[in-house]
């Protein structure tokens, strides 16, 4: 709804740059596992490790936007697996809200998004993370990276 | 049913019948404190003060000033947010404060124990910087014209807060003990002081006047004025959504925002006494500045500042209550409580929750359903 001015056909050199918060238990498990059996997935994905993905506060979405992010993507457990029972539903809830914030405000909110990916789902991590940097990539470069301020 | 008192207005004045009401509940002991709106020294602003002297409030009290300097949600939150309080205290709040103050309760950062409410129906507020520059001698005389105006037209609702003209709340919720009531009757002769709970009934039978029904017709004079506002609100979503839309309306709604987080200080939700916003987590040092300006090519300070907003929006926005003192904090008039109404409204939809509603209601980021939201989870075209 928004983006349409920066989307191109895939075909110039935009190299999406996308930050991903993956949960220590199962997500981060998965990269690991993707890693080991030498699965491959694009580089653009920028990890970082969080104990919980409810331990994640939608400020660190807003900013990664903000400094230029393509797209935020957020792993965690599967419901009903959570290590700290809950924090995943948690998140939902905060992913929820970030994404209605934004789409009120005319924002993308395509570019931030949360997946359920196991400790054992390797091939599933880069499936999944090929598929959202395509996804991004389709949409185009960020806006919020012309901001002359953040 | 319920318990009511009528109050018999003399010279057009209702300011001065509600003052001998709540100087009687000071003077029977039906209440030890009473903390209700009193102009300042010069007349030019409006404060809570605190009474426990009967003879302090001879016509001194304005329960129904049309100006809210402070939130007094914040003003009780203060004060019991410690300790509840062990007297019995009467506090006089506006609609929207009885809101934030319940949601304050939720936050765990006031008690409601022994204390009474004394709701008033709202006329809506003009902006203290308004009312300063206005040539009223105090606050009463203001109130009387816009009671005068509110039955016979002319008072010029532009005059206004931003948020008080889309406000869909005019009257008390269920958590005041009793109401002063305006709507459905005609507060130029008469007034009516309402019970509606049990606390509130106690307190109409100490205080000694006599008990009467409370009048009929409000419910319909109520229920058109809030459709009328609902209407409006609406009518505001919409222009707002189109202003604040995508990156080019986020710059233009901060361009001027000097980051002194004035709208912080004052809004009675942000509640934290250590800000997120305020910590050594946005202390970069040098490296980051020149990372930045050598990224970007060209880099305005302060920083931080839609980063700030949008952030703090992300905190509050399940509890804003939309009494916009944000805005009338902002000394660059920067709109925020189109931003902050706006958002709050959609993101409270989506949980389906409404602040100031019910004490029992979770706040929505505090718990969670097992089966919900599935449509925000992956890409979503599932």
């Amino acid at each position: 709804m928004t983006d349409k001015d920066n989307e191109n056909d895939g075909k110039s050199n935009f190299e999406p740059s996308i930050i991903g918060f993956f949960c220590n238990w199962c997500t981060s498990s998965a990269a690991d596992l993707a890693g080991t059996a030498r699965l491959q997935y694009p580089p653009n994905v920028k990890p970082i490790r969080v104990m919980c993905t409810g331990f994640i506060d939608p400020v660190y979405i807003i900013r990664a936007l903000l400094e230029g992010a393509d797209g935020v993507i957020i792993g965690g457990c599967h419901p009903g697996d959570c290590h700290y029972i809950n924090g995943n539903f948690k998140a939902r809830r905060r992913v929820a809200m970030i994404k209605t914030i934004l789409k009120t405000l005319g924002l993308d909110d395509r570019r931030v998004r949360i997946e359920w990916i196991s400790a054992s789902e390797g091939k599933r991590f880069a499936d999944v993370m090929t598929e959202f940097t395509e996804y991004i990539r389709k949409l185009g470069p960020n806006p919020m990276k012309q901001l002359k301020t953040i | 049913m319920s318990k009511a008192i009528r109050l018999k207005v003399e010279n057009q004045d209702p300011v001065e019948a509600i003052n001998s009401f709540l100087k009687k509940l000071l003077e029977v002991n039906a209440v030890d404190i009473l903390i209700a709106p009193m102009d300042a020294y010069d007349g030019k602003s409006v404060f809570p003060t605190m009474f426990s002297d009967p003879n302090e409030i001879n016509g001194k009290v304005n329960p129904l000033a049309p100006v809210l300097s402070v939130s007094y949600a914040t003003t009780v939150s203060k004060m019991t947010r410690l300790r509840p309080f062990s007297k019995k205290v009467a506090v006089v709040m506006k609609p929207c404060d009885i809101r934030t103050l319940i949601e304050l309760v939720k936050l765990k950062q006031a008690s409601l124990e022994n204390l009474i409410i004394i709701g008033t129906d709202c006329l809506g507020t003009v902006s203290i910087k308004d009312f300063k520059k206005a040539t009223y001698a105090n606050s009463r005389e203001l109130t009387l014209e816009m009671i005068s105006a509110s039955f016979n037209g002319g008072f010029d609702e532009n005059r206004l807060r931003s948020a008080c003209r889309v406000c869909e709340f005019p009257v008390p919720n269920k958590y005041a003990d009793i109401e002063i009531q305006l709507y459905g009757v005609n507060p130029k002769e008469e007034v009516y002081i309402v019970a509606k709970t049990e606390k509130g009934e106690k307190l109409l039978d100490a205080s000694g006047f006599e008990i009467v029904e409370p009048p009929s017709n409000r419910k319909e004079a109520v229920e058109r004025l809030v459709e009328e506002r609902i209407k409006k609100r609406d009518e505001f979503f919409e222009r707002t959504k189109k202003e604040i839309h995508g990156v080019e309306g986020l710059k233009k709604m901060f361009s001027t925002c000097i980051n002194c987080h004035n709208c912080m200080t004052a809004c009675p939700i942000c509640a934290c006494k250590e800000c997120f916003f305020n910590s050594s987590t946005f202390e970069y040092g040098s490296l980051k500045y020149e990372m930045w300006a050598e990224n970007r090519g060209v880099f305005m300070l302060p920083n931080d500042k839609i980063m700030f907003h949008l952030g703090r929006l992300s905190h509050i926005a399940t509890s804003c209550t939309g009494c916009g003192l944000c805005e009338q904090a902002c000394p660059v008039d920067i709109p925020l409580l189109k931003l902050f109404k706006t958002v709050g409204y959609e993101v409270q939809k989506l949980f389906n929750y409404e602040p100031g509603r019910d004490l029992e209601e979770p706040l929505p980021l505090t718990t969670f359903k097992e089966a919900e939201l599935e449509n925000f989870v992956g890409s979503g075209e599932e």
